[in-house]
């Protein structure tokens, strides 16, 4: 059972939000938008290249992710983790599956393998129009789609890859991947990002 | 490697503290390496800075509530360091009453918003290491006083190598 102390979890009404940028470490805690505490737990996790990894607590519960610093960043919760940079979007954060990455981000490989059995996965958008998400499944197989809020059922033991194709203008700010329909949730719908294409 | 925790919450400080004080038993023993520390408050929403301390002691050591270190483990044997109220070796204790006439020497000086509390997890080569026989203590320490006393938690992560 993971020892739990009192500054991982709120004490009374929700007094302050965070600023942007606050870390943690070097930070304690983190409070966001939903009044929630962030901090990091005391279980040891994969890391980043030359820095300590532990489990992310939210009001005390294990969320499931390991990161070496969680941070706040333009109104989300984003943890630095082996895989690089997760952005949690802190209105969304109830059953802790929705994960938002800024254009151009290219994810992968962003489930593990292999994927849990009966897996939907979700991808909605911010805009009014949708840019073109190209999801590939492996092995050999692949697919096109464009188009909003379509749910994509990954068979059992297929790896997930999907590339964010940025449209031509401009005010696409985000794009959201949910998890729904499955009872493990300490597994992110698109794990990993990384980098700007 | 066994790792326990010495931690207090909801303290109302009087000043200028120890907030955690571990002193090593006598050698042969084992060592102690500290690998967290903590700082934080739960009692208002004014933003603050605070300066706080890692620092060695040596007698005559605070005068301290008895802290039993907890097994982050717990299926794990107890910790060889004891709660105790003097800061003698092989003892553990939170929150002075006193800080005692030794003399501190700071290891590690930092400064942190009340808001957002203070977590210092060094990396391998940073963390420090409190061999047993040592003659001084290792403290967690507010060099001033907050400007507000109520509502602090803070701990200490050590591991007994």
């Amino acid at each position: 059972m993971p020892i739990i102390l009192p500054f991982m979890v709120r004490h009374g009404e929700q007094q302050h939000i965070t600023d942007e940028y606050v870390s943690v470490p070097p930070a304690l805690t983190i409070t966001d938008e939903c009044g929630a505490i962030w901090t990091l737990g005391f279980r040891v996790g994969t890391a980043p290249r030359g820095e300590f990894a532990f489990n992310v607590l939210r009001n005390g519960l294990d969320t499931g992710e390991v990161a070496s610093r969680i941070e706040r960043h333009r109104g989300r919760i984003r943890l630095f983790t082996a895989q690089g940079w997760k952005y949690l979007e802190s209105g969304a954060v109830r059953d802790d599956r929705i994960w938002v990455f800024g254009i151009g981000a290219r994810v992968e490989p962003p489930l593990p393998s292999p994927v849990p059995l009966g897996v939907t996965v979700v991808i909605s958008f911010e805009q009014q129009e949708a840019p073109r998400v190209r999801f590939v499944f492996d092995p050999q197989r692949g697919g096109l789609w464009d188009g909003r809020a379509a749910p994509i059922v990954c068979a059992p033991g297929q790896w997930l890859r999907a590339t964010i194709h940025p449209p031509a203008y401009a005010s696409i700010t985000s794009v959201c991947g949910q998890l729904v329909g499955n009872a493990l949730r300490s597994i992110p719908v698109v794990q990993g990002v990384a980098h700007h294409a | 490697m066994r790792e326990f925790a010495v931690s207090d919450a909801g303290i109302t400080l009087a000043g200028a503290t120890t907030l955690v004080f571990v002193n090593n038993d006598a050698a042969p023993a084992q060592n102690l390496e500290f690998l967290r520390a903590w700082v934080g408050q739960s009692a208002n929403a004014t933003s603050a800075q605070q300066r706080v301390e890692l620092e060695t002691q040596v007698t005559a050591f605070p005068t301290l509530t008895s802290a039993t270190p907890a097994a982050l483990k717990r299926a794990d044997a107890v910790s060889s360091i004891i709660g105790g109220t003097a800061g003698a070796a092989g003892t553990a204790g939170t929150n002075a009453s006193a800080e005692g006439a030794g003399a501190k020497t700071s290891v590690w000086e930092d400064a942190f918003n009340v808001l957002n509390g203070w977590l210092w997890v060094p990396t391998p080569r940073e963390t420090i290491i409190l061999p047993a026989g040592t003659l001084s203590g290792l403290g967690l320490f507010l060099p001033v006083a907050p400007a507000t006393l109520t509502n602090w938690a803070f701990g200490m992560i050590f591991a007994e190598i």
